[in-house]
């Protein structure tokens, strides 16, 4: 029996996961502490809290395994710099930079940051962090994993067969063809910052019409195995750091879309084609996928798929996978992209010194836990009124049956970027008139960017067809709202009629709150959203929760029993 | 002293591990790159290393 750390960083969502003789103790994301959106260093804050949640010494840790192989990495750096010669010179300096300035030191520098013996200290294959990440913590004994980024050490695209506790390598692609490269490269097409605009783009495409296909056919081939190819001259991630497309790219859909400018889908015909840019990029991503999913299928036998890696964060694609792909069912775990994959390693580690595999994953709820004394301390600080609640979910039912909208925090934060109910904004899933609130005043973001209902599990199927599934305790899919329904839920149908639906089980807070809603409402959902303001991660601690409501138009904020309004006492 | 000499043992243990690497892989056309690197990467970390990381780093990440 063993403890054992993942590590993720030194690239976007440093992040850090314990694991306890074969229990998922903790596992968190480094930007909760640092306040840094996607922080891209080594997650310092995060693996304390992690061993502090497992009430456990880094001196106790028997392994800590880095999500990536610095060598390996190193190594295709080097080819792909040698093969774009004389392209790659400019990019050389910062090559030298950030590989050896930093990059290769990397397991040196967790051993030093942790006060740990360097030899417990090691390294797994990205791809294989991602597949472990999903497979051993899915409801499956044996499953076809499908694991997609942009890229680890030089795999963009690897299949996987996973049986117990072991998992095996069956197909892979390499770098520079790369499905997370190819949506990313459109992101900044379209105007959007990579690494975090990418569900912008996805909430986007359903505004337009996918009519760019014979453009796209040259950007990207799917062949019949499963396989695919970027046309790479279109693309700028072998000889630019910056930008990720080139000239041809632009030459063939037409000028970028200059970042920060304001979108007018109802009066701008330029915005309507990026539209159909962003619809035409959705569609050929999900083929691939869809192509990718049923060849991993083929090669394991299996019935049931898991996916991770960042491309697994796409909720829309998931849910046409798991209509179409041929499996039974389909399992994404909440944090698909970058930090995930510290959970993966972590998992690894414990497995392979003979742990057992750990139950198949409940609740997201992995993080620190909020403190209400310490936000009531801060609400008599500052001067605001506050008051201990009998009955929370009453409470919050009132509040939202009233149309207000409420900021609620439950004991520990969630892993990967979805607000599940600890941390998260919630109002009445009714009015489109609400999610226009939110998005103009509390997050001040596109006004196409849907928002997600949470809803009761035995009671999802009267609102949402193919929900409950594997994918929505999660929020990693989407479901088609009823029709019947529609009108009760205008706030958090999309333009497409979908949700990002997440069913909550019994037992939970934001369950009873549900269960509150549904008995003064008749529709027991609530808008679901994420406690963060523009370019904020979401809120971890009691400070950041009240700074919120301070900070931001909303009615009420419910911190375990402690609600806080913003008029002075 | 000893804190700094642990620390040299531990980059010394880094290195070792990436020419045996490199070695095992048969990429023996990289050494003289890699060796001109190493030399750099030991000015980078002394002075500092690096603070700016681009979106489209793949290719050098």
């Amino acid at each position: 029996m063993a403890a054992v750390l993942g590590i993720s960083g030194y690239y976007h969502d440093a992040a850090a996961a314990l694991v306890v003789d074969g229990r998922v103790v903790a596992a968190m994301q480094e930007e909760r502490f640092s306040r840094i959106k996607n922080d891209a260093g080594l997650p310092r804050r995060a693996a304390q809290a992690c061993l502090a949640a497992g009430g456990l010494a880094a001196a106790d840790l028997d392994q800590v395994v880095f999500y990536e192989q610095p060598f390996a990495k190193l190594e295709r750096v080097l080819m792909s710099l040698l093969r774009t010669f004389p392209r790659s010179l400019r990019q050389f300096p910062r090559a030298l930079a950030a590989q050896l300035g930093q990059k290769i030191w990397v397991l040196d520098q967790i051993a030093e940051m942790l006060d740990v013996p360097r030899d417990r200290v090691t390294a797994t294959e990205h791809h294989r962090a991602h597949a472990a990440s999903a497979f051993f913590v899915s409801p499956f004994a044996r499953a076809a994993v499908l694991t997609v980024d942009g890229v680890g050490e030089a795999t963009s695209t690897a299949l996987w067969r996973g049986d117990g506790d072991r998992l095996d390598c069956v197909g892979r692609i390499e770098f520079p063809h790369s499905l997370g490269l190819l949506y990313a490269g459109l992101t900044a097409y379209l105007g959007f910052e990579v690494n975090e605009g990418e569900y912008k783009v996805m909430g986007l495409a359903a505004f337009g019409a996918p009519r760019f296909r014979d453009e796209f056919a040259r950007l990207v081939q799917l062949h019949g195995d499963g396989s695919f190819e970027l046309g790479l001259d279109y693309f700028g991630h072998l000889a630019d750091a910056e930008l990720g497309f080139g000239p041809r790219l632009e030459a063939l859909l037409g000028p970028r879309r200059p970042p920060g400018k304001p979108w007018d889908l109802e009066h701008s015909a330029e915005d309507r084609r990026y539209a159909d840019i962003a619809a035409t990029l959705q569609a050929v991503t999900e083929d691939a996928l869809l192509a990718l999913a049923r060849e991993a299928g083929r090669r394991t036998g299996a019935d049931a798929l898991c996916l991770a890696g960042g491309v697994a964060l796409n909720a829309v694609a998931n849910a046409r996978l798991r209509r179409e792909a041929g499996f039974a069912r389909v399992f994404v775990q909440p944090a698909a992209g970058d930090a995930g994959a510290a959970l993966g390693a972590a998992l690894l580690g414990a497995l392979g010194r003979g742990d057992p595999r750990p139950a198949p994953l409940a609740s997201a709820a992995l993080g620190t836990a909020i403190s209400a004394a310490e936000a009531q301390a801060l609400a008599e600080q500052l001067g605001l009124r506050w008051r201990r609640l009998d009955d929370v979910p009453a409470e919050v039912a009132t509040r939202i049956a009233a149309g207000q909208l409420v900021a609620f925090c439950q004991g520990r934060f969630e892993w990967g970027p979805r607000a599940l109910g600890q941390r998260s904004l919630l109002a009445a899933p009714s009015s489109p008139a609400t999610r226009d609130r939110i998005n103009r005043v509390v997050k001040r973001r596109e006004p196409f960017r849907p928002f997600a209902p949470a809803v009761l599990a035995d009671r999802a199927g009267e609102l949402f067809a193919d929900a409950p599934s594997d994918l929505t305790p999660f929020m990693t899919t989407v479901c088609p709202v009823r029709a019947e329904r529609a009108a009760a839920l205008g706030a958090v149908t999309h333009v497409d009629g979908t949700a990002r639906v997440q069913t909550v089980a019994a037992g939970g807070a934001l369950h009873a709150v549900l269960d509150a809603v549904g008995d003064a409402t008749g529709v027991p959902v609530v808008l679901n959203t994420s406690l963060n303001g523009p370019g904020e991660p979401i809120v971890a601690a009691a400070t950041e929760a009240v700074a919120f409501l301070v900070a931001h138009p909303i009615d009420a904020l419910i911190v375990e029993d402690l609600l806080l309004t913003r008029e002075a006492t | 002293m000893s804190r700094w000499l642990a620390r040299l043992g531990r980059r010394l243990r880094t290195v070792g591990g990436l020419i045996a690497h490199f070695a095992r892989r048969q990429r023996f056309v990289l050494l003289p790159l890699l060796l001109v690197l190493l030399v750099a990467g030991l000015l980078l970390l002394a002075t500092g290393g690096l603070s700016y990381v681009a979106p489209f780093v793949y290719a050098i990440f």
